[in-house]
């Protein structure tokens, strides 16, 4: 068939296999075996229960074709242990005296074929490959991998541990096999995919039908391949990459350091185990002066794996050493490797009965790592552990700047230590200020994130609370809830320009990106910053504009309104706008950050659609009036978007598409 | 298993109890998970209601007292739910001091025996079919060594299709080549993963055999001889010890059956020694019990 699929009956499969053995090639295949195979007689009076079928599959070499099982069951082992034997001989020794000689192993194999492989555990041998090769090579890995040829048995999908789909797997890949067996009406349409594969239908073609229509065939299979990758997706359903990088960064997290409780730290999981490939080299004495040197497989989840001579182990009890199991497959090996070392057989999961269950905590680190929000409402909902949402931390001021006359920079640390260091937040976020006895008042946190330990806020004396937070003096204590709200997508600007523009006190917010990108300057193109005042005594932060003046990797054009310099004054004078259109930084590969009162907004969103920006590429912040700061007082809305959970970092497109309201 | 939510309340509420006025800091008892029923560690009283009970409860909980366990130690003072099979293994770390009675409180339950496996979404009624072989004429369904007991008497469970002494005694049967030629089949699918050691309560070697180097005792590449060190040293050194309460046999991921093992070395204790497992802590065992009249036709 010109497609390179071919259909072939349950019998003539037993009969290729039949041919194949004839010839004197090992054939690997599923093989059921009752609970405790054996000597017929035995098994039928010591192990079985009358009436009771054999239902456990194994991996075996067949003797006869009639053992291949094309029941759809997992097998108890995977395939790994015929490319990674339990144990194999590294090489033999013999000592007479103080000769020694060394006798080899072979490294080359007869060629075999596994038939009826299932796709996660031929995908798991792919994911190995990269290790067994990733600097020296393990040619007694490569040399069984090279000998065999492995037709995969597309699998329906087993129960409710599967998860293959989650990580990149499939119940029809073909990854790590030579062709695969689809499960259609009276027989199985097989399909090589490899030279390896192709080598076995050539030379099989007899046993081949060419002559039943590609196209129903290709139909029926198809339908059956997407019903089982539903239902295993149905199972779980992960981001991998969130899942290795907040693994990555969260060592420490409770929900990764006690994940082992009930576990009995036995290895049963990675022997299982398609990818486990960890083992253990061992010298084993077979009389006198002679031996052999043997690696055996081996098991993170046992204390003498990395129990040292002294007595010290760095993975001292089980929580470590199940993170480590977790931290291994999910980050370590991604991280080196490209490739997750778990194909979702769900082989672990099924064979410990102590209930550690990888579905389940794959779910958990998805949920922390995507939804922390969720992570944290289940948390509390397990732990009855509520907290009041409106009751805020305590910081101390330890700085007291005076931007102008009227505008001051607060520098806060919390008090509670606890939350100084487990506190982050992201450029743009806000949160709300108190004075006790005169309120909360809503501004951005005005410095990066970049720098942690403490967090700053500017404002004007203009009302009630900003004139009493003018009153407070270095040492005083203030109340601060947050961050909120969502911030400006800073890492999706890698490798691009950024001109940022602001007005009056609408540095504030800016300011915290403008760090936020100098201190990470390596990943951003140009930078420029066009800034305007009233006069040069409303400029804010004066002596980070001189910083950033002096620096020569930013642009930076200051201007104050005409009537506001000052005689010594070097800086442009004119309004923000026209400054803008005549600094004309280059808006290709750029993003524009404009904040600053309404008008000066207003006023330049035309201007940079002038120089070439797209709405998409200019993001602001709005300023509308907020008490919560959590979406539930009901007056920062426009239209239906909440300032404060939607915004405060709005597009121009989005911000064009809100009713006329702010 | 005629599990009544009043038993389960009563549970649930000792376990309240114990928590919040800081008796204990950590219950161990059952949860309904994903996949049936599983060990869970309760220590906020607010989560008490997660503990459950029903024939699905099959494990042995005292597997989380042994010494060996440092992550659950801990999490300090143990309350622990046992059944009358469990808490004779509770007994046998008292009579070995590896535990004091001080260390935990007992929650006992009547028990009418378990499923054969966890893993189920509901218990179903026992039958001749899914019964665990093992409660078979169980002779402690009502616990004598406990702090709390909860549950009503409960029935006899049913007897299994085929009991342990029935397979025992079928597998003697065999001629000795045949014996062999079964246990080395079954050895052979061993994979040395030790779980049958590490989920056994009474396994409480800090070093076990099998992990020493110098000398090495066992071979540890799953080979014939390796696998034949490990499982018959393992079933010896419980010989007079083991509870059999066939944890290792449920958790061996390939299914050797060990229960046949340690029970015929059971058998030969109690005709040997006259001692069948209890759980009285004060009934001296055959290990660390001399007397005059022991059997000894080995050191003559």
């Amino acid at each position: 068939m010109s497609d390179g699929r071919f259909f072939i009956s349950e019998s003539d499969l037993r009969a290729l296999a039949a041919d194949l053995l004839g010839a004197g090639t090992e054939v690997i295949a599923p093989v059921a075996v009752d609970a405790c195979a054996s000597p017929a007689a035995m098994a039928s009076s010591a192990c079985m229960r009358p009436g009771m079928e054999p239902e456990d599959l194994e991996y075996r070499a067949l003797t006869d074709a009639s053992q291949l099982d094309l029941g759809r069951g997992l097998p108890i082992l995977s395939l790994k242990g015929y490319f990674l034997p339990e144990h194999e001989a590294l090489c033999r020794w013999k000592q007479k005296g103080t000769t020694i000689e060394i006798k080899a192993v072979p490294t080359e194999f007869a060629p075999r074929v596994v038939l009826a492989a299932k796709p996660c555990d031929s995908a798991a041998l792919a994911v190995v490959d990269e290790v067994m090769n990733w600097d020296y090579q393990d040619d007694l890995w490569n040399g069984r991998r090279a000998a065999t040829t492995i037709i995969n048995l597309a699998c329906p999908v087993i129960d409710e541990s599967c998860f293959c789909t989650a990580v990149g797997a499939a119940p029809d890949a073909t990854t790590g096999a030579d062709g695969l067996l689809m499960p259609v009406k009276d027989g199985y349409v097989l399909e090589a995919t490899t030279e390896k594969g192709r080598a076995l239908v050539e030379a099989h073609k007899a046993r081949l039908a060419g002559s039943v229509p590609a196209e129903t065939l290709g139909r029926q299979a198809a339908d059956e391949r997407s019903a089982a990758s539903a239902r295993v997706a149905g199972n779980l359903e992960i981001d991998a990459g969130s899942v290795r990088d907040w693994i990555d960064t969260h060592f420490e997290d409770p929900l990764l350091a006690s994940l082992a409780i009930r576990c009995n730290g036995c290895g049963a999981c990675s022997s299982v185990c398609p990818t486990c490939h960890c083992f253990d080299i061992v010298d084993e004495e077979e009389g006198v002066g002679r031996g052999t040197r043997r690696r055996c497989w081996d098991t993170c989840q046992s204390p003498t794996f990395t129990l040292h001579a002294s007595g010290h182990n760095p993975r001292d009890d089980q929580n470590a050493r199940y993170r480590q199991r977790i931290n291994h497959k999910f980050a370590i090996y991604p991280l080196r490797f490209g490739e997750v070392l778990c194909t979702g057989c769900g082989r672990c999961t099924r064979v410990c009965h102590a209930g550690q269950d990888l579905v389940e905590i794959l779910q958990a680190i998805d949920i922390a790592a995507r939804r922390p929000d969720e992570a944290e409402a289940a948390r509390r909902a397990r732990t009855g552990d509520l907290v009041n949402i409106y009751q805020p931390q305590l910081a101390t001021v330890t700085e007291v700047i005076d931007e102008t006359s009227d505008t001051r920079t607060l520098r806060l640390e919390f008090q509670d230590e606890a939350v100084r260091e487990s506190f982050t937040f992201k450029a743009g976020q806000f949160g709300e200020y108190s004075v006790f006895g005169a309120g909360e008042s809503t501004f951005c946190i005005a410095s990066p994130p970049t720098r942690a330990g403490f967090i700053e806020c500017s404002f004007k004396a203009v009302g009630k609370v900003t004139a009493a937070l003018r009153e407070v003096n270095v040492g005083d204590i203030v109340g601060f809830r947050g961050p909120y709200g969502n911030s400006f997508p800073v890492d999706d600007w890698k490798g691009k320009d950024i001109v940022f523009v602001a007005g009056g006190i609408g540095l504030a917010p800016v300011r915290c990106v403008i760090w936020n990108v100098l201190d990470r300057r390596d990943e951003f193109g140009d930078v420029t910053i066009v800034y305007g005042a009233r006069s040069v005594e409303d400029l804010v932060y004066k002596r980070e504009l001189e910083e950033w003046a002096s620096r020569d990797d930013v642009r930076i054009v200051t201007t104050v309104d005409p009537g506001g310099e000052t005689k010594d004054w070097t800086g442009e004078v004119g309004y923000v706008t026209p400054v803008v259109e005549k600094t004309a930084p280059a808006a290709a590969n750029a993003v524009a950050v404009l904040c600053g009162p309404p008008i000066v907004v207003k006023l330049t969103l035309p201007v940079l659609d002038k120089l070439g920006f797209a709405d998409e590429a200019i993001f602001t912040t709005l300023e509308n009036r907020m008490k919560c700061g959590l979406g539930k007082c009901g007056r920062c809305n426009i239209g239906p978007v909440y300032v404060c959970k939607d915004g405060p970092v709005f597009t121009a497109a989005q911000m064009k598409a809100l009713p006329a309201e702010f | 298993m005629t599990e009544t939510a009043t038993d389960v309340k009563e549970m649930r509420e000792i376990a309240r109890a114990l928590l919040a006025e800081g008796d204990v800091r950590v219950i161990i008892g059952w949860e309904a998970a994903r996949r049936g029923a599983r060990p869970v560690f309760v220590t906020d009283p607010a989560e008490a209601d997660r503990l459950i009970f029903d024939a699905r409860c099959v494990h042995n909980l005292v597997t989380y007292l042994n010494p060996r366990r440092d992550h659950v130690a801990e999490l300090g003072k143990i309350g622990l739910i046992v059944k009358g099979c469990d808490v004779k293994a509770v007994a046998g770390l008292l009579r070995e001091a590896q535990l004091t009675r001080d260390d935990v409180v007992l929650i006992g339950v009547r028990c009418g025996g378990v499923l054969e496996e966890n893993e189920m979404p509901a218990a179903v009624t026992l039958t001749r079919d899914n019964v665990a072989p093992r409660c078979y004429g169980c002779d402690n369904r009502e616990p004598t060594l406990f702090d709390h007991l909860v549950g009503e008497p409960q029935p006899e469970p049913p007897r299994p299709a085929q009991t342990i002494d029935e397979r025992i005694a079928a597998l003697e049967d065999r001629p000795l080549e045949e014996r062999w030629a079964f246990w080395t089949e079954q050895f052979s699918k061993c994979v040395r993963c030790y779980a049958c050691r590490q989920v056994c309560p009474l396994c409480v070697c800090e070093r076990c055999v099998a992990d020493k180097t110098r000398p090495r005792w066992i071979e540890p590449s799953p080979h014939a001889r390796g696998n034949l060190s490990w499982n018959v040293t393992r079933a010896l050194h419980l010989a007079g010890r083991c509870v059999g309460c066939g944890e290792c046999e449920r958790f061996c991921p390939v299914g050797i059956p060990l229960s046949l093992m340690n029970g015929k070395l059971q058998q030969i204790v109690a005709e040997r020694y006259g001692y069948t497992v209890g759980d009285d802590p004060e009934q001296a065992a055959p290990i660390g019990d001399y007397r005059l009249d022991d059997e000894q036709e080995f050191i003559k």
